[in-house]
């Protein structure tokens, strides 16, 4: 009897089951074009609230926060489908909203400790943190609304990945 | 026929999760400003970083 597995004979199985049951690559594609509108969102608010000095003009932030929107918003939509039958609503929208704010949390908290650590470099301000909060959970909304597009579904046939 | 079907499991489960773990590096390099990790990153992003509330001098 033979009882030398390979690595890949012990992985292909998993990521067998895994390709049936979780839908990864509609999770990015939400992501991502999820986080490209609330880029977007998020700029139009903070320009709104003014509640900082932009350093750059309205046309430029369209670039960096819809870059940063589609990276932040790719990951947690790729978060997302692999943990959405796992989070506490029934709703698909608080279940994004729910995700996102705690992929928000998890950053500031960090933040929080930079800022505690060196003072001089991470400066806390009330306001601005209270404004991502807010935002934050806009990002799992609109993840959680592009989910259950049927058009997102016909993007992913239609370049058939 | 097997071999097909994993080789396509692959392309459809490991190559996305590489994707998502390289772009979630990147976004932790953009959330907290890390130009050791990005050249210019802190600069280019200042304004995204103070508007989803992240501490930033």
């Amino acid at each position: 009897m033979h009882f030398m597995i390979s690595g890949t004979q012990l992985v292909l199985p998993v990521i067998n089951i895994m390709a049936g049951t979780i839908e990864l690559q509609r999770g990015i594609i939400t992501g991502v074009i999820a986080g490209a509108i609330w880029g977007i969102f998020t700029l139009c608010i903070s320009s709104i609230t003014q509640l900082l000095e932009f350093d750059f003009s309205f046309f430029n932030g369209i670039v960096t926060f819809s870059v940063a929107g589609m990276g932040l918003g790719l990951v947690a939509g790729a978060l997302y489908s692999v943990i959405r039958n796992y989070l506490p609503f029934q709703n698909e929208i608080l279940k994004g909203g729910f995700l996102s704010t705690a992929i928000w949390l998890i950053f500031f908290v960090c933040s929080l400790i930079l800022s505690g650590t060196s003072p001089e470099r991470y400066h806390f301000h009330n306001e601005q943190s209270l404004q991502g909060l807010i935002l934050s959970v806009f990002l799992g909304v609109f993840i959680g609304l592009l989910w259950k597009s049927d058009k997102i579904r016909q993007l992913i046939n239609t370049i058939n990945l | 026929m097997n071999k097909e079907v994993s080789n396509k499991s692959v392309n459809s489960v490991l190559l996305p999760t590489l994707l998502v773990v390289g772009v979630a590096f990147l976004v932790t390099a953009v959330v907290f400003g890390a130009d050791s990790v990005i050249p210019g990153v802190h600069d280019a992003f200042h304004d995204f970083r103070h508007s989803v509330g992240i501490t930033c001098h």
